[in-house]
């Protein structure tokens, strides 16, 4: 899909506020002029929301601001209310034919000062999204999964709406060396070249034809069903093959979001334990400790049942060993006789002994006297002491133990329940909450993932070593050995160039933002990302993570942003906000680079930049 | 050596223990009952658990007992038996008596040596005395709400509360029917010497 341009941005009943925006026509930029409080991140963060989540994952995943998750409902308003976000755009297929598309959101709940973490009582997330007025029309998943196919938004979402909290992130990325992986695997995930999974896909086809022309050759049934078998397999294997690629950028997805989220949980936690409201210091101390009982009564817990044959008693084994010699001794209890020397006596009918016949009274004698031999074992049993390990579980002392723990978890609890807390705190506190429940979430999620790749893995293996036997196996596909082996061999030369292509492709994108930091800054200004050093801005060749300067650096997001987004639009929330001296040259950067811009300005950023994107303004004011 | 070997018929409640164990060796996320050392204790307990319970001799003449499902084993149990088979010898001999000269010794002897050979029997032990009492765990006594497996099968996720399914609670019931047992089997024997 090309030619991108979004028509108009709805927003009724979002927190009891309604507006409009309205773009130009395509060909012309849009500025709106929007005074504080009108939705200028507002705007930005609903699209986010409804481009970044299907209806199914989007109850709680809405942010606003620093507020996570934050909510979206009129809190002022009793009873069933709606938030509806709808959103226009066009766009142009392959074929030079025009869509026009509309998506919307509708939210239905209630507002409870009672819920938590936000206010929000949702009953239902509903999207549709409708192509050319109707003719096409898809719900929830299927509208999420259509615009991922075709627009890829939910992959660069963040990035073509583009605001200062994105801005200071990127920041955060490209000053701090800790963080140079996590900027790497953003830029990875743009580094799969859409060719390479082409290549392997017309391999794989031309390997199915191979086997397809063997197959109409040959009339013996046998080797029919080993190709037959052997098509299933290769088959197999591909979609192994693109689950295992969608797995490995999930984790890596995933692990990114976790890590952030864990230095977003730190950054709350810093937050707590420097307030210096008292009640929120103890309510931090009482966690810790019932984080710690919680922990103990898991331990405590764990080892009972580590240690769970050490429930066996053994003080009653003096006891019983006096038993068994009372049995033995009361019983005589004979000593074991041979058995194989009772059985010679009876069936020889001589004492084998003493050689002499056995006579009717001896015979019987003997044969009742087999009847109570002992075997060897119950005899060992018998005659042996009974002795094993002494054990010194006690089941008494591990359950008060774990009475005392969960006594020491409840008073903290109760301690905590009974703090009042001011507002701001109790919002510090729920976003902590969250973000460790989310924290949470995404480990198990990951874990899954991990195993699930693991398993492929193996199967892979698996399949790959089935596919080489039949392969040798097959007399019909002996004549097509050599165009197999090819085949194989370029799938190896394509597979290994994926990862080739991505180193390039971070010089790529480090030349395209240089490129841009260049166009706005000056000749004097480039920039440079590596591996090692990951985003920097240079200035006469010298480069480092704080050259620039505030504005510096804000224009090096800017350019990130860009060579990050894959749509062509861009929405920018207060853009030159901070820019200083180089509103001029940006205004240009932009208008050079994108056939759609879509300004959110504060009225003081109108001058030396909103005329030089568009020369009529719009300016917005909120409906209640 | 006593070695179960193959599969061992098991109920319900002990499969699903089982197959919380098993997530501990695909690194899935466990929750108590990954803390088994193996997969076999929770098994042995159960038994033990069913022996003190039912103070109930196993069949001698049965060759196997079915339950509801079954799992594949290979694990030497001999240390384990060496309690198991000591509790079962005295409660044969609370149950049978001590030997005494006027009646028919040698029968006695005879009974005796038979029982004792089944118990040293690992196929016996597999087949059906394992069984035998982990059917007897696995009953619901009148006053509970659930029989000791289901119990421990729901003991796998536990709050900090004092829950009639926690570990500790489980870990004292099963001292409490031990002391049961030892006071009503093995102290009376002990007393009539």
């Amino acid at each position: 899909m090309d030619n991108i341009h979004f028509d108009m941005i709805k927003v009724r009943g979002y927190r009891g506020r309604n507006f409009t925006l309205k773009m130009n026509p395509p060909g012309e930029h849009t500025v709106f002029v929007m005074d504080g409080n009108t939705g200028k991140t507002t705007v930005i963060e609903l699209l986010r929301w409804c481009f970044g989540y299907p209806a199914n994952e989007a109850k709680g995943k809405f942010n606003h601001m620093w507020i996570i998750p934050a909510h979206v409902l009129d809190e002022s308003k009793t009873g069933p209310q709606i938030c509806e976000i709808t959103i226009h755009f066009k766009a142009t297929d392959n074929q030079g034919n025009q869509h026009f598309y509309q998506f919307k959101r509708v939210t239905e709940g209630e507002s409870d000062f009672n819920n938590k973490p936000t206010t929000d009582r949702i009953s239902k997330i509903y999207d549709t999204l409708e192509i050319d007025h109707g003719k096409r029309k898809f719900e929830n998943e299927q509208a999420y999964a259509f615009l991922n196919a075709q627009f890829r938004f939910n992959e660069c979402v963040d990035y073509f709406c583009f605001d200062g909290e994105k801005a200071r992130e990127v920041m955060q990325l490209s000053s701090n060396s800790e963080k140079i992986a996590d900027l790497l695997l953003l830029v990875n995930q743009r580094a799969t070249h859409p060719r390479i999974e082409e290549y392997k896909q017309k391999l794989n086809g031309l390997r199915a034809r191979v086997l397809q022309e063997a197959n109409a050759k040959i009339t013996d049934h046998a080797l029919k069903i080993s190709i037959g078998k052997l098509n299933a397999k290769i088959v197999d294997l591909a979609r192994l093959e693109t689950e295992l690629g969608n797995i490995s950028s999930d984790i890596a997805v995933c692990s990114l979001a976790q890590k952030q989220l864990r230095e977003k949980a730190k950054e709350v936690q810093d937050k707590i334990t420097a307030a210096k409201a008292t009640a929120l210091v103890k309510r931090s101390e009482y966690e810790v400790k019932k984080n710690n009982a919680t922990t103990k009564i898991g331990e405590t817990r764990n080892s009972i049942y580590a240690e769970i044959l050490d429930w066996v008693s053994t003080d009653t084994i003096p006891t019983i060993n006096q038993i068994k010699t009372v049995i033995k001794e009361k019983g005589k209890l004979p000593e074991p006789y041979r058995k194989d020397l009772v059985q010679n006596c009876i069936r020889n009918k001589r004492c084998e002994i003493c050689g002499r016949p056995l006579d009717k009274q001896s015979e019987e004698r003997i044969k009742k006297l087999e009847r109570q031999v002992a075997p060897h074992n119950v005899h060992v049993f018998l005659s042996s002491d009974f002795s094993v390990n002494p054990s010194t579980f006690d089941s008494g002392e591990q359950y008060n133990i774990i009475k005392k723990l969960i006594n020491e978890y409840n008073l903290f609890d109760n301690r905590i329940k009974n703090i009042k807390l001011s507002a701001e705190d109790a919002l510090l506190i729920s976003q902590k909450e969250t973000l460790d429940q989310q924290i949470l979430d995404l480990n198990t999620k990951i874990s899954d993932l991990q195993r699930d790749e693991t398993d492929r893995k193996e199967w892979k293996a698996q399949l790959k070593r089935e596919i080489q036997e039949l392969e040798e196996k097959n007399a019909a596909l002996k004549e097509n050995k050599i165009i197999l082996d090819k085949i194989k061999e370029s799938i190896t030369v394509v597979e290994t160039a994926g990862e080739k292509i991505k180193s390039k492709t971070i010089d790529i994108i480090g030349n395209v933002i240089s490129e841009n930091v260049t166009s706005i800054l000056g000749p004097k200004f480039t920039a440079k990302i590596s591996e090692t050093e990951g985003l920097m801005l240079g200035e006469n060749g010298f480069y480092s993570r704080e050259r620039g300067g505030y504005s510096g650096r804000l224009i090096l997001s800017y350019c990130f942003a860009e060579a990050m987004t894959l749509i062509d639009p861009i929405i920018v929330d207060t853009p030159s906000g901070n820019i200083g001296g180089q509103r001029e040259q940006l205004a240009r950067h932009l208008c050079a680079n994108h056939k759609q811009i879509i300004l959110m300005c504060l009225p003081t950023e109108i001058q030396n930049f909103a005329p030089i994107v568009s020369p009529s303004t719009i300016e917005i004011e909120n409906q209640e | 050596m006593i070695r179960i070997k193959g599969h061992l018929q098991i109920p319900k409640a002990m499969e699903s223990i089982i197959e919380e164990r098993q997530k501990k060796e695909k690194n899935e996320t466990i929750g108590y009952l990954g803390s088994f050392e193996r997969l076999i204790d929770p098994v042995l307990i159960g038994a033990l658990f069913g022996l003190y319970k039912s103070q109930a001799l196993p069949p001698i003449e049965k060759d196997e007992i079915r339950l509801a499902a079954s799992h594949e084993f290979n694990a030497d149990i001999t240390h384990f038996t060496e309690n198991f088979n000591h509790f079962l010898f005295c409660l044969w001999v609370k149950k049978n008596g001590a030997p005494d000269e006027t009646v028919d010794i040698n029968n006695y002897r005879e009974e005796l040596y038979e029982f004792i050979s089944r118990l040293l029997d690992s196929e016996y032990y597999k087949n059906v005395l394992i069984p035998f009492y982990l059917d007897k765990a696995d009953q619901q006594e009148s006053g509970e709400t659930s029989s000791f497996l289901h119990r421990l099968s729901s003991s796998n996720k536990v709050g900090p509360v004092l829950e009639l399914y926690s570990p500790e609670y489980l870990a004292r019931e099963f001292s409490d029917a031990q002391n049961d047992f030892i006071t009503n089997v093995i102290m009376p024997l002990a007393k009539q010497k």
